[in-house]
């Protein structure tokens, strides 16, 4: 239970070593204020604010079908977890229930996405590691995954693929067999790049017995994902709700017990397996019937009621709080993202490593700051409402 | 199946605290709680299914303006029990103060600076509570709490 201290400043040789918020490892804001005795850290602030955009007002500001495109703004690397965990509140309120191949090809959405990222990060943990050749290599196969998610929801990255009662585009078996043909050249390069990891002495010197979690402080924290389950810790969403199809779908939960940034970094590999292996079976085992959902015969006004709607995106645990009034919008969204809990509350974990090891922790909790930090739009001390046309303009001003 | 039955039941924990009970679909119990008991709900839990088995996982705050009350519900993830439950307190609008449970879950850092920050829920004996956690500095200086519904800057 270790609270940051404030007595640290008091040290006479500490260092203060500002990281951020042009951040040596991400290409997002956040500030690591680190206090340095010599090289050993003795106690970490994390500075916040730098990227929020106001999403949580935006969302009680637009109708509940707006925020259908509002939430996978939130992030753009797990962009389909948060329409997903958004819609499902919504149909909870609406009383709707996908079909069932609707939920198949949820599941194969929200488990190319888990790939991607978890490739992703590990180049990232490469790169930051001097391993440059290794990011670029990932980096080239995650090329793969991108197109048959291209394939699937017709868009590299931003999705939209979810819709309350189904998905927005349904697949043909030429499409079907252009994303198997794509996996089947994925899976052998998944395999090398973990045993690489697993024994490349560049890989292993950095990230063996550095910053280990108890499993303890893993609960106390609030940690999800697969930072907890790295400490051992068997926590995942999909095995706890069984949402959409998670209950149908053979898979497993993967755990190591070591606790430090290399069995974070592998369990990602061997959920990428497990995705894989999940993708594979939702594309052979794919349900007949109608998957694309009718959005013009959407109701136009969300009950009133509550809704708490819990998933599994490849950071940890999301969840969306939504209140509904008897109106076209909600009373209340409140989104606790899992970098939200992963990035703040893991300060404690950086103290007695040494001023290197602080990027291969940051990166191997896997961190999101657009995810992080969301709630009113505003310029120049005025709050400015969006139209849904502005805002997808938003990123070309 | 065995197992899972010798998970105490929260509701049997925390029987005594308990004002009434709700429910957030899908199938989510919520206790309502006075908010003097927050604590004291909080530690039971704790103890009954031990440091590693039950974490917190979300704290939303909701500015019920009609009603002139802040709800408060603390989400709790019990993991033997693969079950969430909520904790709802009531607090007055005018004066929303309640005590932290920082010290029983350090992992309730982001949630109260986070609600501090936008609601202007009080938390006691939280010191690190501050304007411009999140809330950009323009707007800390007019004294504006963003998520409540009176909000005009």
């Amino acid at each position: 239970m270790t609270l940051l201290t404030e007595a640290v400043v008091k040290i006479p040789i500490s260092l203060e070593v500002p990281v951020g918020p042009q951040h040596p490892a991400l290409h997002e804001p956040v500030v690591l204020k680190l206090y340095a005795d010599g090289e050993e850290i003795v106690n970490v602030e994390i500075l916040t604010g730098y990227n929020h955009r106001g999403i949580e007002k935006l969302f009680e500001m637009s109708s509940f079908y707006k925020g259908v495109f509002i939430a996978p703004r939130i992030c753009g690397i797990c962009n389909t977890i948060h329409a997903n965990v958004y819609v499902r509140a919504i149909e909870q309120l609406l009383g709707m229930e996908p079909s069932p191949r609707a939920k198949y090809l949820r599941v194969l959405a929200l488990e190319l996405e888990r790939i991607h990222s978890h490739m992703l990060i590990n180049a990232i943990m490469a790169e930051i590691l001097g391993y440059d050749t290794l990011f670029m290599l990932i980096m080239r196969d995650r090329e793969y995954i991108m197109k048959a998610k291209e394939i699937l929801t017709g868009n590299r990255v931003t999705s939209e693929y979810f819709m309350p009662g189904g998905v927005r585009r349904d697949i043909d078996d030429t499409k079907r067999e252009r994303i198997l043909d794509l996996l089947k050249r994925v899976k052998p390069r998944l395999e090398y790049y973990k045993k690489l990891f697993e024994t490349d002495p560049t890989v292993t010197n950095r990230l063996i017995d550095v910053g280990v979690l108890k499993p303890r402080d893993v609960v106390l924290h609030s940690l999800v994902g697969p930072v907890a389950r790295g400490s051992g810790v068997k926590t995942d969403v999909r095995a706890e709700d069984r949402y959409d199809a998670y209950g149908e779908v053979p898979w497993n939960v993967v755990t190591r017990r070591e606790g430090d940034s290399m069995a974070r970094m592998l369990v990602r590999w061997d959920e990428a397996l497990e995705s894989w292996n999940m993708c594979e079976y939702v594309l052979t085992h794919l349900p007949g019937g109608q998957a694309v959902v009718d959005e013009r015969k959407l109701p136009r006004v969300l009950p009133p009621g509550e809704a708490y709607t819990r998933g599994e995106p490849p950071r940890g645990e999301l969840t969306y709080y939504i209140i509904g009034y008897g109106r076209d919008r909600p009373y209340r969204v409140k989104v606790r993202t899992p970098s939200f809990t992963n990035i703040i509350n893991s300060g404690f974990s950086y103290i007695g490593y040494s001023i290197a090891d602080v990027p291969v922790i940051l990166v191997s909790y896997d961190p999101c700051i657009a995810c992080m930090e969301r709630a009113v739009l505003i310029k120049n001390g005025e709050e400015k409402r969006l139209t849904l046309k502005e805002l997808a303009n938003m990123k070309k001003r | 199946m065995s197992e899972a039955k010798a998970v105490p039941d929260p509701k049997d924990v925390l029987r005594d605290l308990i004002i009434r009970e709700e429910l957030v679909k899908p199938n989510r119990r919520v206790f309502v709680i006075d908010k003097t008991k927050i604590r004291e709900a909080i530690s039971r839990i704790l103890k009954t299914y031990g440091e590693t088995s039950a974490y917190l996982s979300s704290v939303a705050g909701v500015d019920k303006i009609e009603q002139g009350i802040m709800e408060l519900n603390y989400f709790i993830s019990i993991l033997p029990r693969t079950e969430v439950i909520v904790l709802r307190v009531q607090l007055p609008r005018a004066n929303p103060v309640i005590d932290s449970i920082l010290d029983i879950y350090p992992g309730a850092l982001n949630f109260e600076c986070e609600t501090y920050d936008l609601l202007g829920i009080q938390f006691n004996g939280n010191k690190f509570l501050k304007r411009g956690f999140f809330v950009p500095e323009d707007v800390v200086k007019k004294g504006v709490y963003p998520l409540r519904k009176d909000a005009k800057w």
